[in-house]
């Protein structure tokens, strides 16, 4: 039920809307989504019990809840390669364990601001409220995130294989 | 100054009030200071204090088993503050001499960066204060103004330019963690970097596992760093953490109105929240 | 064979050097002083105090690919290309290979450190101005030391240098270049050398060090002295003697890289056990291998006098004083380590 595998996948952006450079493979932009238990992870299995419509470009990952999402999930995500990724969970008020989402907040309110200084593009992260019964939410916010993490382009920050190995002469 | 600091350091030995004081002695002759730990009255004479005295001793302050007195400037002791809110040490285990301090002087005699734009030139929080004969000279406005234009000349660069910036930064990282060890906040008995299980932080010096270390440390410290600078002191290939630090600090006072390290009561910001914190980045 | 140069014709051999070896010479990059890779010769420094980092990064890097493994399957480095040539070395670094070569070619040859000890030219260049934490004569080098060099330069500090080999391979590099010195150069040269020496004013006594080691092993002196320590590895990285390292796997990569003894996890054992539990045990670990350890299993003393750990310490420790201190003691009355 949880897995995207429910939803119609149809890529529908093409090469251009990627923004992917000429001679790169052909690559769909993977995000990774953190989801809390209660709201955002219902929301999106909601959305994919109402077969609504979504990019198949994330990959989501289940949490007890949204303050469980340490900002070193979203960090390692970036180091790996991910080209971006989505932190959701209960609208502020509503969350399971009554006051995670606002510890969420203040702590992602600050982490984005972190990277986006260290030179991560802003459009690589992303934050939302999806309740249990915003499967249509869910559907847009997936959409409106892809399109912005493919108009950066693919991650390009930590090219596998570039580390200095100590053979060279330094 | 000094014969003040020594008569109050004996003063508080002899009535028992601590079994030690942290403070500073002249290291091997030279101009230049090291840490001392005294804890008998007749050894007070090895304390000094001036322009040379820079460390941060309340870092010492964790590992310590018994009641201390700890020699502070106005910066320090906003780290004895913080150790406070999170319930590191007990106000009553240690005894705070404030020192009035304008500013201090690195290795090579140049002022240090920190005290260009310093605030507190008389601690915030002490039990003994030894005061300067010269009054501090700076206006508060002055400082302000100067305060955040290393961190606005780099944000004010395209997002590309300052990922290049900090790549080249972090790339002469050599994770010797002097910047962890010297850093009064920095406590955790074991620390993200050693956790193997799984390996969040790759621990060879790379460019991956050096900026992810760079960025835990920066983060693990928002809301908590006091700005003492002594991790962009001790870095000895020079990597400017204070713009780091002064980053998360300037986000977190406009956020969240806080300032670290001048309230013992309050809770720490990344510990808290408000029901109206600021969201319009949320979807 | 003792030859002078001018110092456009030193300029001159790195060039011609470069054809045929990868040139590694001191730079100043990014405010700090650091041996790298050159591709012109107006990039060396000829006068500097010494590099931040030792040289012997180059034969034991902060951090080194073992072998890279792909399904299952080790798949080995290939081999070093070119030949390298390290311009400018300090006499006391040349010496700390030396040393490192008791550890890494002694008993087993660990062949990755070999094959760049190999592979690798040194060339000096005396120390007409040593500093204030310097002290290598107390070391057995010197400031104009020839060992382990294959060539040294000497400055006498009017844009000719005294190039003097030792090694076939070095002579080989000198060869025709320049003139044979005369009796006139060489007493220059010997002028240059005893004013550098002179300037090393403090001589220390190695031999006491390690006699206190041995007898203040269980001194509760170690319980003050290390209180000051921050526990960093700024001592031990920029050490060109201290040679632990550690090794992990990356991604798919088996890595070597530095380690140091004043973290917790460096005796840190699977089952939780650590054998040196305190910042006590770690801070006199150091002391003990390079004065006591090492020369019982050695016949040397671990330091070269550099002088590095003294300029770079956050807290301005001073090892001498450290291990002048120590109090002399007839028997250790033993106890924990």
């Amino acid at each position: 039920m949880k897995d995207t595998s429910s939803v119609e996948m149809k890529d529908t952006t093409s090469t251009e809307e990627r923004g992917s450079e000429p001679g790169t493979p052909k690559e769909k932009a993977k995000i990774a989504a953190f989801l809390c238990r209660w709201c955002s992870y219902a929301g999106a299995d909601l959305a994919g019990g109402s077969r609504r419509k979504y990019p198949p470009n994330i990959r989501i990952i289940r949490t007890p809840c949204s303050a469980r999402i340490n900002p070193l999930f979203v960090w390692k995500c970036l180091e790996e390669g991910l080209d971006g990724v989505l932190v959701s969970g209960c609208h502020p008020g509503e969350c399971h364990y009554t006051e995670g989402n606002y510890h969420t907040r203040r702590t992602f309110a600050v982490f984005r601001k972190l990277l986006e200084y260290i030179g991560i593009e802003p459009e690589r992260f992303h934050m939302s409220w999806v309740s249990a019964a915003e499967g249509d939410k869910w559907a847009e916010v997936v959409k409106e995130v892809a399109k912005i993490v493919e108009s950066v382009g693919p991650n390009r920050y930590f090219p596998k294989g570039n580390e200095n190995d100590g053979r060279g002469t330094s | 100054m000094v014969e003040e600091l020594r008569k109050k350091a004996e003063e508080l030995l002899r009535s028992g009030k601590v079994e030690a004081i942290i403070g500073y002695q002249r290291s091997n002759g030279s101009a230049s200071t090291t840490p001392c730990f005294i804890e008998a009255e007749d050894e007070v004479t090895r304390l000094v204090w001036d322009e040379h005295c820079v460390y941060n001793l309340t870092l010492y302050l964790k590992e310590m088993k018994k009641k201390a007195g700890v020699v502070a400037k106005g910066c320090d002791a906003k780290a004895v503050v913080a150790l406070i809110q999170e319930n590191q040490i007990e106000r009553d285990q240690v005894q705070i001499i404030g020192v009035e301090c304008e500013r201090q002087l690195d290795g090579k005699g140049r002022v240090l960066e920190k005290c260009k734009t310093c605030q507190v030139h008389i601690p915030g929080i002490y039990d003994v204060l030894i005061r300067s004969k010269t009054p501090t000279s700076k206006t508060e406005k002055e400082e302000l103004a100067e305060e955040d234009d290393a961190v606005r000349e780099l944000e004010a660069k395209p997002v590309s330019e300052r990922w290049r910036f900090w790549q080249k930064q972090f790339e002469k990282c050599i994770r010797c963690y002097a910047c962890r060890q010297i850093c009064p906040l920095c406590y955790c008995p074991e620390c993200i970097t050693e956790k193997t299980m799984p390996q969040w932080i790759l621990p060879s010096p790379s460019l991956k596992g050096n900026t992810a270390w760079n960025v835990v440390r920066a983060f693990h410290l928002a809301g908590r760093c006091v700005d003492c600078g002594e991790c962009e002191r001790v870095c000895p290939v020079g990597i400017p953490l204070r713009k780091l630090n002064k980053k998360l600090e300037k986000e977190i006072k406009t956020m969240f109105d806080y300032v670290p390290g001048l309230d013992p009561e309050k809770k720490p910001p990344l510990t808290d929240f408000r029901m109206d914190d600021p969201e319009e980045f949320v979807r | 064979m003792k030859r002078l140069l001018k110092k456009d014709e030193l300029e001159k051999m790195v060039a011609d050097l470069m054809e045929n070896y990868d040139v590694i010479a001191p730079v100043l990059k990014e405010e700090l002083i650091a041996f790298q890779p050159i591709t012109r010769t107006d990039q060396i420094l000829w006068d500097y105090p010494n590099s931040l980092k030792p040289v012997k990064e180059f034969f034991l890097p902060p951090r080194e690919v073992l072998f890279r493994f792909k399904q299952g399957k080790a798949e080995p480095m290939s081999p070093a290309p070119k030949k390298r040539l390290i311009w400018g070395s300090r006499p006391c670094d040349a010496r700390s290979l030396l040393l490192l070569d008791k550890v890494f070619l002694d008993e087993t040859k660990d062949i990755y450190y070999f094959e760049k000890r190999e592979n690798t030219l040194l060339i000096g260049l005396s120390c007409s101005d040593p500093q204030e934490s310097c002290f290598c004569t107390s070391f057995g080098s010197g400031p104009h030391s020839k060992e382990g060099l294959d060539l040294l330069m000497t400055h006498l500090k009017d844009g000719t240098f005294v190039v003097e080999s030792n090694s076939p391979r070095g002579e080989e590099l000198v060869k025709g270049r320049g003139r044979v010195v005369n009796t006139k150069d060489e007493e220059r040269q010997e002028k240059v050398k005893e004013e550098a020496e002179g300037k090393i004013e403090r001589a220390l006594q190695p031999d006491s060090f390690l006699e206190k080691l041995v007898n203040g092993f269980g001194s509760p002196y170690w319980d003050k002295a290390c209180l000051q320590c921050i526990s960093c590895g700024i001592c031990r990285y920029l050490c060109p003697t201290c040679h632990c390292f550690d090794i992990a796997d990356e991604d798919s990569e088996r890595v070597r890289f530095w380690d140091a003894c004043s973290f917790p996890n460096f005796t840190k054992m699977t089952s939780g056990e650590n054998p040196r539990h305190t910042k006590r045990e770690r801070f006199k670990q150091w002391y003990n291998h390079k004065f006591n350890y090492f020369k019982q299993n050695h016949g040397v003393f671990l330091c070269v006098g550099c002088g590095r750990c003294l300029r770079s310490c956050p807290v301005k420790i001073d090892f001498r004083e450290v291990l002048d201190r120590i109090p002399a003691q007839t028997a250790s009355p033993g106890g924990k380590g």
